[in-house]
């Protein structure tokens, strides 16, 4: 029914191609990355590190990914970092997803490297390793380009890395056509060890629904939140608007830090009309762009004549503007648009722009560091100087060819890192400052650093930033807004916890069974292969879309037994999976980084300035609701480690019996291999 | 008669009508079978839309050349394919000037949009999002299309005053 039925298997060493049903995976896993992160636990060792060839690469659709309610893809693949290959997962839209499935493959699984650059060409039943040598060192708006030409068919959809991802740069992502990206966990990089430049995909089958009125009467369900429901305003400015534009909004409420480090503050400048975000949007926004089927098509197309022309949303994008001080809109878009025509992660360079200025402000560093360039707070020539040289490897970028753990050693002798915002080696350079408790800052558990992406949990912080620009289309005013999505996010917090005032961020009583419930509606869309942006992850800004709606949809399309308990089941095991494959990997791998002294200072220290002056997290509060939502999903809280009695109850006694034999401390070899790690990473 | 007007400047290229056609006429997902395809075209990462479908020719290619004369046009005014009598020759599919046309390979039979016939709308209508759809009667068409370009060009000189 709405599955193809397949997964590809490709092993791009010896060139072998295999097809296997889905099937013998759907059962225990439905879709996704929960099926992504089985094909890895099988056939990756978790002493395999990030850029070696027994990575396994993989796209992983839902059942419902080419429906009207499924519009993406999670790339998943062990982490191209050196210093700490855990299992990680991205989501990527656009039409690639969609194409995929109609190709016939509910999943690709990429192995090997190849001995010249090569691409993978899928047509229906038609799968080709074809030469990609010349293509090799275009961006990724070229590639694309190329490959359509080169297949006579402008509509194969392709996925592909630019210069970032094919020097090595754990910075690097995954990009399809315009501005879809699958973000954080170096995936580019991974792809870019296998010498994999693109996968190219067309395929012309469909996917049947198995009871087409209760499929179409919950695409009305859904229809209705977004057009008449509560979800309109989401929807209309998610379309008219770039996220990215709202920035500026957040900052001058002083939701965003203005520059980079420990010690900024939430005080911006004067930004003039001229200088906003959205007086950009405005200007050259030519149209909206987004994943095939869906109403929504939250990206914004941009057209800057003589300048530069690409895609953009999302919050990150902002902060190419907030940390490095940016006041130039112009130069914000020619930053960020080459950033992803490199196909690197806009969050990673920011973060890296952001730090190389506060140490030259500092005086840790000099121009001379920078191969003469002065890193000056806001500089067109420091930021594209930045990018082109990581990019590409060359000057002081080859120092990040693994990030700024190891860049900090080689560029301020080590003086540096201090200032560095790093979560497990990835740059964090947005900070809300909304404290209160949480369960993934400073007190947080174990089991939330081994979790295979960061959006663990979306508190409701941002409303602050959001009620002005949502106020308008309920014709409310700001505070009556304000009202509004407090009382939606209590109704969401009673339904799921008992407790309305679960979801406020000084609140403990049922907060670990909150972050449950909201990763529960996030992962189960995962797995589906429904946006998680519209679900229930956000209910303050009025998603309500929940996992009981996607269990039925699943249930429609598939004609396949999936009840709520179900999808929850199969959460509940992908979660467990990855965490013990995760602690499987770092036990083998070793060091798996923690928050750096920066972030938890950050974190520690009562806000400086602005409207949350004085609050900062409640350690203790944290280390309780993570102990909460620990033991909902049967981990032990302090060590990350899965209760047998939780896996075996989940079907995974191979993956209990398997821990069980690694032992809970290093080895003298893995001991020995994780220096080893550490040194080939230049640490 | 009434006919879809489709407006360029509005539409975002999501491919909902394509997605909604397919399912509700031929209980799948698949562009394939979709009576109205939107042809997505990127160029400088620029993404350009253009919305393909059956437009009810007043003088039907597709109709004059059938050899079963399995085009007709129905109590409405709409040009329907029976599927009964086509046999898949695809000289409708040659013959339509805007490429509105496919034959379906495994029915082996034409793909033509009929306006949703036994429904209140055209489902494509309905679910358009961003609004760029309309389903209107023959002589609102031209003021309609008359209006949107009148909006614009109130819109320039007010920016000039």
């Amino acid at each position: 029914m709405s599955r193809a039925g397949k997964i590809l298997k490709v092993d791009l060493t010896d060139g072998s191609i295999e097809k296997v049903p889905t099937a013998p995976y759907t059962r225990d896993y439905i879709g996704g990355p929960a099926i992504g992160a089985r094909l890895i636990y099988e056939h990756v060792s978790p002493g395999v590190r990030g850029k070696d060839p027994e990575n396994m690469l993989t796209f992983n659709t839902g059942p419902l990914t080419g429906t009207l309610l499924g519009t993406k893809c999670n790339v998943m693949a062990k982490s191209a970092k050196m210093t700490n290959s855990t299992l990680v997962t991205a989501g990527m839209g656009g039409q690639f997803p969609a194409e995929m499935k109609f190709a016939g493959y509910d999943n690709i699984a990429i192995t090997g490297k190849a001995d010249e650059p090569v691409y993978l060409f899928i047509e229906n039943e038609k799968v080709e390793i074809r030469d990609a040598r010349h293509l090799w060192g275009l961006d990724t708006e070229q590639v694309q380009v190329r490959i359509r030409q080169e297949l006579k068919d402008p509509d194969v959809q392709i996925a592909c890395i630019g210069p970032g991802g094919e020097n090595g740069f754990v910075g690097s992502l995954v990009i399809h056509d315009i501005q879809n990206a699958a973000s954080q966990g170096g995936h580019g990089a991974v792809m870019g060890s296998k010498n994999l430049k693109a996968v190219a995909v067309r395929g012309t089958k469909g996917l049947k629904i198995a009871d087409r009125e209760a499929f179409l009467a919950l695409w009305n369900e859904y229809w209705e939140h977004l057009t008449t429901g509560r979800t309109r305003a989401y929807a209309s400015i998610l379309q008219k608007e770039s996220i990215s534009s709202h920035v500026d909004e957040y900052a001058l409420k002083g939701m965003a830090q203005w520059g980079y480090g420990p010690d900024a503050g939430y005080v911006v400048p004067e930004l003039k009309k001229e200088t906003l975000l959205r007086e950009f949007d405005k200007k050259h926004r030519v149209g909206a762009i987004g994943c095939a089927f869906c109403p929504v098509q939250c990206k914004a197309n941009y057209d800057v004549p003589g300048l530069t022309s690409g895609g953009c949303n999302c919050f990150v994008y902002g902060t190419m503007r907030t940390s490095v001080k940016n006041l130039d809109t112009t130069l914000w878009f020619k930053a960020v648009d080459k950033i992803q025509k490199y196909g690197m992660d806009c969050n990673e360079i920011t973060g890296i722009a952001g730090w190389l200025m506060l140490l030259y402000q500092e005086g840790i560093i000099t121009a001379a560091d920078t191969d003469g360039v002065p890193m000056e707070w806001g500089s067109e020539e420091a930021i594209m100087t930045i990018i082109d040289k990581i990019a590409y490897g060359e000057g002081f970028g080859k120092h990040f060819r693994e990030g700024i753990v190891p860049a900090a050693k080689a560029i301020a002798d080590g003086n540096g890192f201090f200032l560095a915002l790093q979560d497990r080696n990835f740059s964090i350079p947005l900070m809300l400052p909304e404290r209160g408790v949480t369960l993934s800052g400073p007190g947080g558990t174990k089991a939330v650093q081994l979790a295979t992406e960061f959006i663990w949990y979306h508190p409701p912080y941002d409303r602050h930033g959001m009620y002005s620009l949502f106020a308008p289309v309920y014709g409310l005013t700001d505070q009556e807004m304000l009202k509004l999505s407090d009382e939606w996010a209590s109704e969401f917090a009673e339904k799921r916890t008992g407790n309305p005032d679960a979801w406020r961020p000084e609140v403990v009583e049922g907060k670990g069974r909150y972050v449950w419930a909201n990763e529960n509606a996030i992962s189960s869309s995962d797995i589906s292969g429904i946006c998680d942006g519209g679900t229930a992850r956000t209910p303050h800004i009025g998603c309500v879309w929940d996992v009981e709606q996607t269990a039925a949809a699943i249930a429609a399309a598939t004609g396949e037994p999936c009840t709520t308990e179900k999808l929850l089941e199969t959460v509940q095991r992908r979660r467990l999976l990855e965490l013990s494959y995760n602690l499987l990997c770092e036990r083998m791998v070793g060091d798996l980084a923690d928050m750096s002294p920066a972030l938890m200072r950050i974190n520690i220290e009562p806000v400086p300035d602005g409207p949350f002056k004085g609050q900062a997290w409640d350690m203790d509060a944290s280390m309780q609701a993570g102990e909460e939502y620990c033991n909902l999903r049967g981990v032990n809280p302090d060590t990350g480690v899965p209760n047998r009695e939780a896996l075996e109850k989940a079907g995974l006694k191979d993956v209990a019996d398997k821990l069980e034999e690694s032992g809970d401390s290093l080895s003298d070899e893995v001991l020995r291999a994780s220096q080893d790690n550490l040194v080939r990473a230049g640490l | 008669m009434k006919r879809i007007v489709w407006d360029m400047k509005k539409c975002t290229g999501c491919r909902v009508c394509e997605a909604i056609c397919s399912l509700v006429k031929e209980g799948e997902f698949n562009p394939v079978k979709a009576r109205a395809k939107v042809v997505r075209t990127v160029e400088r990462s620029i993404l350009h839309k253009v919305r393909v479908t059956c437009l009810q020719c007043e003088e039907p290619n597709c109709k004059a050349v059938c050899p079963t004369g399995a085009i007709t046009v129905d109590d409405r005014g709409v040009k329907v394919t029976d599927e009964e009598k086509c046999i898949g020759c695809k000289m409708c599919e040659v013959a339509c000037p805007v490429g509105a046309i496919a034959v379906n390979a495994e029915k082996g039979v034409s793909l033509k949009c009929d306006l949703c016939g036994d429904q209140e709308e055209p489902q494509c209508v309905k679910y358009c999002y961003p609004g760029a759809l309309q389903y209107l009667p023959d002589e609102r068409v031209g003021i309609t299309l008359a209006r949107a370009k009148a909006e614009k060009y109130v819109e320039m000189t007010a920016k000039e005053a």
